[in-house]
């Protein structure tokens, strides 16, 4: 009997799929999922249909039913999931109330712009200014003035004009005081049937002093300049923020980015999205979620932590910078203690202090501790190489083993290898150094010298730092400019 | 349509019942992308498997009786 090819084709898809999630755990699989499986039963269909009529035109006998039962059961499996995934990802679906969250891609009707009526409220020096429940574009900006000032244009799309203009008339601008130094604009968005949407793209003055909390459902958030706390909550948002004087909580559902320079205060980030970029703060950093695009930060005065799905980290201090992209972390210039815990990532850390515990599911290791402050070092991979480069001069006690790999010893004395089983290692100790300790199940561990231009100890590193041999010839190793071992 | 050129008449019987699966799957496939890229919600859009099936389930009446 005649099997079809899509049987096969689904096998071999759904290989792929759980390939390419262990091979890059970061890539958002069940998102994709959630959001493109329609696409997924129209080439199925597709693919049935032709076949079927390939067959008809060569006089073959048809199939009395082209997709047999076993194959509607699979249907609707994936149907129930992927709207599910869908659902817990939008916040929207087929629940009735969820469809004026969405921002669609494809949007119906046409647009009209409107200009908001300028609008100003006197409201002291350090006033708590709320924007409720709002669809759009919001810039705020911190002055001068004892006022808050707000300017901007609505945009409603609708199938006439007509309606749009009823709708204008729907949807007034409020500036509400209230409780002393509250100011609260309020939109009221929500006043128009389900078939129009409202978006405002708002330019909002307020005073230096002044602190903004922002609930938001679609649309960019721009605040600079103030000196109070700064509170964000939105469904979907890219958050922008500079030069702020107070605390930043951020809390967003899906976000392309969120950024912040300058901040005095603590910075907290919850949610999904995409990049993330933090520099200039001053307070503590942490960040819970899942942000899977890049995430880089600079120069936190204060301890950050992270808590993602795939990575948690946290460090004491970083004048230098970190930056994560999937599949990658690259460190530079941190102060420690430092605790990484990652599923799948190849860890470049450089410049660093006072001690590194790092664990590492699978990906390689690329350790270039400071010169002046020997780190204690605990570092465990399961499947990845280990590559630490110690200055010369430094004063260690190290034990580093592979279950299953080689060891290259580009040091030289006082570490000697050894040969274990199907592994290796090597160890050795110099003056009276904090213990450092690396352990791989499978991969290759090399010790080398690390070149001490950077050193701030001069009198740590009395022989000449010469370039390091490479007869074995390791993964060439992108180092940062402090260390410039590749000849 | 009852009978193209070069399909022989009894394989035209079933050939209305043999694609019935693959245009439902079809069906629910663009409703479904519809709600997730388009304008209109699958609440709103479902009836139009039931529209879909029907006039397949006509097509076979109307085919099979040609045939």
């Amino acid at each position: 009997m005649r099997r079809s090819i899509v049987g096969p084709l689904i096998l071999i898809g759904v290989g792929v799929l759980f390939l390419l999630h262990n091979v890059y755990p970061e890539v958002p699989l069940g998102e994709m999922f959630g959001r493109y499986w329609p696409f997924l039963l129209i080439l199925w269909g597709g693919l049935r249909l032709i076949e079927v009529l390939a067959l008809a035109s060569m006089s073959k006998p048809l199939p009395r039913s082209a997709v047999s039962g076993g194959e509607w059961v699979l249907v609707v499996f994936i149907f129930i999931i992927g709207s599910g995934i869908y659902a817990a990802h939008n916040y929207t679906g087929w629940f009735p109330d969820g469809r004026a969250l969405r921002g669609l891609v494809v949007d119906f009707g046409e647009p009209f712009d409107y200009t908001v009526p300028a609008a100003t409220q006197s409201c002291g020096k350090t006033p708590h200014l709320i924007i409720e429940s709002f669809r759009g574009n919001a810039r705020i900006v911190g002055g001068d003035s004892e006022s808050i000032e707000v300017n901007g244009r609505k945009t409603i799309r609708a199938m006439q004009q007509r309606d749009a203009d009823q709708a204008d008339k729907q949807t007034p601008m409020e500036l509400v005081a209230s409780n002393g130094n509250q100011v609260i604009i309020r939109l009221n968005q929500d006043h128009v049937g389900d078939r129009l949407r409202v978006s405002h793209d708002l330019d909002i003055t307020v005073p230096k002093g002044a602190s903004v909390e922002c609930h938001g459902r679609y649309g960019d958030f721009d605040v600079r300049g103030i000196s109070g706390n700064v509170d964000i909550d939105s469904d979907n948002a890219g958050v922008r923020l500079q030069d702020i004087g107070g605390g930043v909580k951020v809390n967003v559902q899906k976000s392309d980015i969120v950024r912040a320079v300058d901040v005095r205060g603590t910075v907290d980030l919850r949610g999904h999205g995409q990049d993330v970029e933090l520099e200039n703060i001053q307070g503590q950093v942490s960040l819970e979620g899942a942000f899977t695009g890049q995430m880089q930060f600079r120069n936190l005065a204060q301890p950050l932590r992270l808590e993602g799905t795939q990575t948690e980290l946290k460090v004491a201090r970083t004048p230098g910078e970190i930056r994560l992209s999937p599949g990658d972390l690259v460190a530079n210039n941190l102060v420690g203690p430092i605790q990484i815990n990652a599923r799948s990532r190849d860890i470049q850390i450089s410049d660093f202090s006072q001690a590194l515990d790092l664990t590492v599911d699978r990906g390689d290791i690329e350790l270039r501790p400071s010169a002046g402050n020997m780190p204690k070092l605990e570092v465990r991979t399961r499947s990845g190489d280990i590559d630490l480069g110690l200055p010369p001069g430094a004063r260690f006690d190290l034990k580093a083993q592979t279950d299953h790999g080689e060891v290259h010893n580009e040091f030289g004395a006082p570490l000697a290898t050894s040969e274990v089983g199907d592994g290796a290692s090597i160890s050795g100790s110099a003056g009276n150094g904090p213990s450092l300790r690396l352990q791989t199940d499978r991969g290759s561990v090399t010790v080398r010298k690390s070149n001490a231009s950077d050193g701030d100890e001069p009198s740590a590193a009395p022989a000449a730092p010469a370039p390091p041999t490479r007869q074995k010839g390791p993964k060439p190793a992108a180092l940062p400019p402090s260390a410039p071992t590749s000849a | 349509m009852g009978n193209p050129a070069g399909v022989p008449v009894a394989a035209t019987g079933s050939l209305f019942c043999a694609i019935r699966g693959p245009i439902m799957l079809i069906t629910i496939g663009a409703l479904g992308a519809i709600d997730h890229f388009g304008p209109y919600s699958f609440t709103q859009t479902w009836p139009a498997i039931i529209i879909v099936f029907g006039l397949l389930k006509l097509a076979e009446k109307v085919g099979g009786r040609q045939a």
